[in-house]
């Protein structure tokens, strides 16, 4: 029995005063979300009991609250965060998206040694940027286990807002994370209740009849390749969550309501939308882009949205997650007691050849379905490319025939749609240099997901060299996603400047999606050792490198 | 002390968890009993890493059994070779090696080929499965299996050439993943030398069990 499972067990059964004293020490229970304002900050991390699915369990908290007090702070200050570890195991806090020197980033083993149990660390940096951000524990599987929370820096767009509500959305589940993750080795699809039956299978022969059946079947049995396998993690384990369990956000009809939506699951890919309304996108990863207006916004784990809404009367915020697994939505306007009725799920869509990086081809005289996607920049003189290493093995199952830059694919799931979804193609930096790139890296997403190993050029983290960015360079880097899954990217201490064909779009978090291909752009503009990685969390084992900046 | 449990802790939770852990698995994959009485069994459990796994395989009836001991290693993306010693038994035990490729082919059937070399024979051994989906939790696993060795080792029932084929069709409730009671029937029909060594004919039976894990 673990000591989480003991603890559940002894509170029920009211023997918790008999533990030793250590062990109901500084054991909290979960206190509202609060924002905690100004330059100097004292974060506790510690056990709390929270109850969100139903039943009381412990959680892993800053200060009792799950998420965690949100952080405001203002451009120029210098922020003194002391953060004291009252678990029994290290832990570390990081400041997603922050520009800050690399000892502060907060990353044990590369940016630090982390904080022991009893410890303070003091992270003091100063703040360079504005816009929406969040941090959380990059220990282990502690981010699962409650450890995050929003940053919010004051800026200068939508000052006409009325009201400005954070919205965090995130994935709780009662299962040890470490369960989670064995799970997952042990049978991949353990969370998978999407899976063809056959029935599936003679719906489709009704349709196309039984050649055209078989062969469309015939390449995803020949490389054993799921068209179900939309996330690894689902509603079957998590419960859907906003805020501290927050259901109505106020507001009154007319008035512009500026929501902060940020993603902090550790593997959810959330649908978004406001019933009966237009979203304006207003800022993307905190970065103010050009204003677009959409109905329906897939926030990739770990990215941001700020979002300007005028609600009619009472209406939802709404999300699902990607692969239709779940809900949870929290009522936006006037009145708390309103009776809104639910949007419609929307569909359940399977991956196609797109999502095995086969768009715009032709198998057999059938079309793999997918326009080509034109979103090529124009790269007038030859960039140097520096080659990676790369290994053929266990961890590189499948390799994207034809893999393209798919910015304005919605994704699985939203392509049937048929409303405006935010695309990357619809998102812009103003005012931002573009400088061209000095030299480029190609990287691999690669990965098993019959063994669920995760990797990049087949070779997990444990087995790999640092990345070598040099000071001061423009580097351009590709991802070719050669896996079935999305893939959000995010590198520390520096932006990544995404391509859309000539334009960029500034963000931390890049989603790469499954049989795809995008490109960046980073000033290198940082020193010290970082880490690039993908931020789902039972994928960053292996789909993670250290970064070194080369001066 | 203390801190060498931490420095042990710490290098375990070095920037996220995951990765390459040590991890086992028992899976009863067939835990049954057979109308005419015959209870049978089919576990295997490993303890291992990615690449590196060391498996334990024991199917038997009753009175009679094969045990494995073999090291896996991953050679492939869906294949691992799998080396090691098997121990038959059916009144008296014999022991051969072993060399087997593990894996899932193409059309997703679950795979063992097993190279069976001692008592001066050599036999081949295998075993398929596949697993149709009716629902979520029903699941229909199909199974084929079958030896053929190059001669006879009458101590343990075992006839030169094509010994048995045996198929079964178990359908399947996962109340959880861990946790599934199952209904099927099986068929056994034993081949030539074999069949004049063990006598039977061929035997078809209706069985019920539970197939489960931890």
């Amino acid at each position: 029995m673990d000591r989480r499972k003991f603890l559940q067990t002894s509170a029920a059964f009211g023997l918790i005063a008999m533990l030793p004293a250590s062990a109901k020490e500084g054991v909290g229970e979960q206190k509202p979300t609060v924002a905690l304002i100004g330059t100097q900050f004292d974060l506790h991390i510690k056990k709390t009991w929270v109850n969100i699915s139903g039943k009381p369990v412990l959680a892993n908290t800053v200060n009792d609250m799950l998420p965690a007090p949100t952080l405001r702070w203002k451009k120029g200050d210098v922020v003194t965060l002391r953060v004291t570890n009252h678990l029994d195991e290290p832990t570390s806090l990081h400041w997603h998206g922050i520009i800050l020197p690399f000892t502060m980033d907060g990353v044990p083993g590369v940016s630090f040694p982390g904080i022991m149990p009893g410890e303070t660390f003091v992270y003091r940096f100063k703040v360079q940027q504005t816009g929406t951000y969040w941090y959380h524990s990059h220990t282990g599987f502690q981010e699962q286990t409650g450890l995050h929370g929003a940053i919010v820096i004051d800026d200068d767009i939508a000052l006409d807002a009325d009201r400005d509500y954070v919205v965090a959305l995130y994935d709780w589940s009662d299962e040890d994370p470490d369960t989670i993750y064995r799970h997952l080795k042990l049978q991949s699809d353990y969370y998978n209740y999407h899976k063809r039956t056959i029935f599936d299978f003679t719906a489709e022969v009704r349709r196309w009849g039984l050649t055209e059946a078989l062969q469309r079947r015939a390449m995803w049995n020949r490389m054993r390749m799921d068209d179900r396998d939309i996330a690894d993690v689902t509603g079957a384990t998590y419960t859907y969550c906003i805020n501290d369990l927050q259901k109505h956000f106020y507001a009154r009809p007319g008035e512009k309501v500026r929501l902060r939506f940020i993603n902090q699951s550790a593997m959810t890919h959330f649908d978004v939308r406001i019933p009966g309304h237009k979203m304006r996108v207003i800022a993307a990863d905190g970065v103010a882009v050009k204003p677009v207006e959409v109905d329906d916004i897939r926030i990739a784990v770990a990215e941001s949205y700020d979002v300007i809404v005028v609600p009619k009367g009472d209406t939802l915020i709404y999300a699902e997650d990607m692969g239709r697994s779940g809900k949870v939505y929290a009522k936006l306007g006037p009145s708390v007691s309103a009776n809104v009725p639910l949007p419609e799920p929307y569909p359940y869509e399977p991956l196609t050849m797109v999502d095995m990086g086969m768009g715009g081809m032709k198998m057999r005289g059938m079309k793999c379905g997918g326009a080509m996607h034109t979103m090529e920049p124009a790269l007038p003189k030859p960039i140097p490319k520096t080659a990676l290493p790369k290994k053929e093995g266990i961890a590189w199952t499948m390799h994207a025939m034809n893999p393209q830059y798919r910015l304005d694919d919605p994704g699985v799931g939203l392509r049937s749609v048929k409303r405006k979804v935010l695309t990357y193609a619809d998102l812009e930096t103003p005012g931002l240099e573009n400088r061209y790139p000095d030299r480029e890296i190609v990287m691999y997403l690669t990965g098993n997901m019959e063994r669920y190993i995760w990797a990049i050029n087949g070779i997990p983290y444990y087995e790999s060299e640092p990345l070598e960015f040099r000071y001061g360079e423009r580097l351009r880097v590709t991802f070719i996603n050669d896996t079935m899954m999305n893939h959000p990217m995010h590198l520390h201490g520096m932006w990544s400047d995404l391509e859309i064909g000539d334009k960029i779009v500034r963000k931390h978090t890049i989603n790469v999606q499954p049989g795809s291909k995008v490109s960046l752009r980073i000033d290198v503009d940082a020193t010290g050792r970082w880490v690039y990685h993908c931020h789902l969390l039972y994928h960053m084992g292996g789909m993670f490198r250290e970064v070194k900046v080369l001066s | 002390m203390k801190n060498l449990l931490f420095m042990s802790i710490f290098a375990i939770a070095l920037f996220a968890g995951g990765g390459d852990v040590l991890r086992y698995q028992v899976l009863f994959d067939r835990f049954e009993l057979q109308k005419s009485g015959t209870k049978v069994w089919d576990v295997r459990a490993y303890v291992g890493y990615d690449a590196n796994k060391l498996y334990i395989y024991s199917e038997g009836e009753d009175s009679s059994w094969q045990n494995e001991l073999v090291l896996s290693h991953a050679i492939s993306p869906f294949w691992d070779i799998q080396a090691g010693i098997e121990v038959d038994y059916e009144e008296r035990s014999k022991s051969f090696g072993e060399i087997t490729l593990s894996g899932l082919a193409p059309y997703w059937i679950e795979t063992r080929t097993k190279l069976l070399f001692g008592q001066g024979a050599v036999g081949v051994d295998f075993d398929f499965e596949y697993d149709t989906l009716f629902t979520q939790r029903l699941v229909l696993t199909s199974r084929i299996e079958s030896r053929w060795m190059s001669k006879s080792i009458e101590d343990i029932g075992m006839g030169g050439g094509l010994n048995y084929i045996e198929t079964g069709f178990r359908l399947r409730y996962e109340i959880r993943r861990e946790f599934a009671p199952y209904i099927g029937v099986s068929f056994t029909k034993n081949f030539g030398q074999t069949k004049q060594l063990v006598g039977e004919q061929s035997e078809s039976s209706l069985l019920v069990g539970v197939r489960f894990w931890f």
